[in-house]
């Protein structure tokens, strides 16, 4: 037996007994109405959801065409089928084009069973499918609505307003309060100002008992959507304090499903939403709202995190500022301790021994500056580009100073360095960066190719200025040239070559960040050769 | 008697090395602890510094503030004042605060005597 919702207009109970009957008959079990007034029908109608309405063709001040205009003017998707005793073949053709959906003659009954199966299942297929519709339409603005750049307030406001009233009579958005743990109501649709505000103030006067057997704090407890499909047949009521529960009544809910906003670790706020008066939701509904909330709990996630990853690195950079200054400063001291020592043993003719062991200490606290400035560096550019201050100067002059920074250390190494012959090669670039990337394809040559000479060119290339530092030592294999510009990476084992290898990892950064390129080849003959690339014009980006 | 040279930097011993190497090169140097105790030097000292070697980031006035309220006096004006900082961004900080130039921490005694010598301000005739 079949279960569905009949409206009979039909002003003969005789009639309308037959035809319940004859359905009963053909296996339906069809839950009945009788009407024989527009008004009762009107009335009918407004209350109810109905599945079919089955119209005799005249009644005593109407016909069946008054009818099908009324269910016209009422919206509602329900198949109209009309019996007569009487139907001329004009008048048929007349209702059909009505929108009737069969008409026939009250002594052929027989097809009034296959008639109200056709209807049903078209009915059924038919509002589906623009149920399905308006699920598709609804996510499609609320991804539209979650990706667009708003304010988290405004963002679920209107996400709420598109399930109301298509979907549900009022809608709302439950999230963990961050402080104080409790659910606190954020956004609410309903369409009675009154009663929106008798909602806003019932989430102030009672904030939700996070233990409590039933509603969004018990959804947020246990992660388990909850479906009422009717309020009114729930044996228990929902809460145990009686002015809370009148509270909840006056809301004059009826349909209620409240479903959790799932995030990465628990559950961030409960999706809620409901009928009021007669419409009931359905599992359909359930699970538009659970698609909804699966979304917005991504979103919300995600605004999360990226808050959170600000914070961390508004905090590191904090750090590196002060971090930086604690670092930098004895590093001064000594420095010009050292170099003051070295100048008066110099001048006062100090044992030559005092003398060298000054200048290891120099080169020794050089190399600690650099390794700071390296750190320093390299985390502030896990977060992004380099910054560059750019200014004009001489590419060979600068190359020139580093290669004099480096004399102690090329000779200590048994390095002799060669400089190209200058001839001015001036450009618009970060001084600092360009500096530091040099001194480190200094530094690496020496470290790798001691005993021999280091060959240093600078030149032009197309629109671009090369620096290309030329070692004969150990060589890159053809499978690290790429490896050793990671950061951290080396081409050598940690225990034979020490270093943090992040000269030329910085030394490539650099380069990028002016539009340029570091890369290494491995020469011909023995040794390497690496490359540095600085654009001449103004491709130099801030 | 040609004008001193104006060190402020919170950290004693990093001052005390600046002036131990500026002595060395011939200058006369006095020292400042923060920006405060500077303006208490420019007022007191009779001969006003040919040129202030400002560190940025100092407990009770920092050199920012320093630099704002030492242009405010006629007389303080125009005296050079050379940013050294051991901030990233000490060539910004410079320019907002209309120094002659920048040093950035940490350095060589070279490089501090060269820009020192090119930045001070000449003897008056």
């Amino acid at each position: 037996m079949t279960p569905f919702r009949l409206l009979l207009v039909e002003d003969s109970v005789n009639d309308a007994a037959l035809v319940t009957a004859e359905l009963e008959q053909a296996g339906y079990l069809p839950t009945a109405r009788r009407v024989d007034s527009l008004e009762a029908l009107r009335e009918a109608l407004a209350a109810e959801a109905w599945d079919l309405v089955l119209c005799d063709y005249r009644l005593p001040r109407f016909t069946a065409l008054d009818v099908l205009a009324l269910l016209h003017a009422h919206g509602q998707d329900v198949p109209l089928i009309v019996l007569s005793s009487q139907l001329s073949e004009e008048q048929a053709v007349t209702l059909m084009k009505a929108g009737a959906r069969d008409c026939f003659s009250k002594d052929r009954m027989a097809r009034l069973g296959p008639a109200v199966a056709r209807e049903l299942e078209e009915t059924r297929v038919r509002r589906e499918r623009a149920r399905a519709e308006v699920d598709r339409d609804i996510l499609a603005r609320a991804s539209e609505l979650l990706t667009a750049s708003l304010e988290q307030a405004a963002r679920l406001d209107q996400l709420v307003q598109l399930m109301v009233p298509r979907v549900a009579d009022w809608c709302a958005f439950f999230l963990q309060d961050p402080d104080q743990g409790g659910l606190r109501l954020v956004a609410l649709a309903h369409p009675d100002a009154e009663r929106r505000a008798h909602a806003w103030k019932l989430d102030q006067r009672f904030p939700l008992d996070p233990q409590s057997a039933a509603g969004p704090a018990h959804v947020l407890r246990t992660g388990q959507p909850e479906f009422m499909p009717d309020v009114r047949k729930r044996p228990e009521p929902i809460t145990r304090d009686a002015a809370h529960q009148r509270a909840i009544e006056g809301l004059g809910l009826r349909s209620v499903v409240n479903v959790p906003l799932p995030g990465n670790e628990g559950r961030l706020g409960v999706l809620s939403m409901g009928t009021l008066g007669e419409r009931l939701l359905s599992p359909v509904d359930l699970a538009l709202a659970q698609e909804l909330a699966r979304r917005t709990g991504l979103v919300l996630e995600n605004a999360r995190l990226f808050q959170e990853a600000r914070e961390a690195v508004r905090l590191r950079d904090e750090f590196l500022t002060v971090a930086a200054h604690e670092l930098r400063t004895p590093l001064t001291t000594l420095r010009l301790q050292l170099g003051t020592l070295l100048q008066r043993s110099e001048a006062h003719h100090l044992e030559p021994d005092v003398v060298t062991r000054l200048e290891r200490s120099v080169r020794q606290v050089r190399r600690l500056g650099t390794l700071v400035e390296g750190l320093l560096d390299v985390s502030q550019l896990s977060s992004g580009e380099l910054s560059l201050m750019p200014e004009r100067f001489d590419l060979e002059e600068l190359v020139a100073e580093v290669l004099e920074r480096f004399q102690a250390e090329a000779r200590a190494a048994g390095c002799e360095l060669r400089q190209s012959p200058r001839r001015g090669l001036w450009g618009t670039w970060d001084r600092l960066r360009v500096d530091q990337a040099v001194a480190a394809l200094i530094s690496n040559a020496l470290k790798f190719g001691p005993g021999r000479p280091v060959e240093v060119d600078v030149g032009r290339q197309g629109g671009f200025a090369r620096i290309q530092v030329r070692d004969r030592g150990i060589g890159v294999p053809v499978d690290q040239v790429e490896r050793i510009f990671e950061r951290f990476g080396r081409a050598v084992s940690s225990h034979s070559y020490g270093g943090l290898g992040l000269g030329l990892y910085l030394a490539r950064r650099a380069a990028e960040a002016h539009g340029g390129r570091a890369w290494a080849e491995p020469a011909t003959g023995e040794g390497a050769r690496f490359t540095l690339e600085l654009p001449l014009e103004k491709e130099t980006r801030e | 008697m040609s004008r001193p040279l104006l060190v402020v930097d919170d950290d004693t011993d990093l001052r005390e090395a600046l002036e131990e190497v500026l002595r060395d090169a011939g200058y006369t140097v006095l020292g400042a602890g923060n920006g405060l105790q500077a303006l208490e030097v420019l007022r007191t000292e009779s001969i006003l510094p040919a040129l202030v070697l400002l560190d940025m980031m100092m407990p009770v006035m920092d050199g920012a503030t320093f630099g704002r309220q030492m242009r405010e006096v006629d007389a303080w004006r125009d005296i050079p004042v050379l940013v050294f900082s051991a901030s990233a961004n000490a060539r910004q900080v410079a320019e907002e605060m209309g120094a002659c130039s920048y040093l950035r921490k940490p350095v060589d005694v070279e490089t501090l005597l060269k820009a020192v010598a090119a930045h001070k301000a000449p003897e008056a005739a």
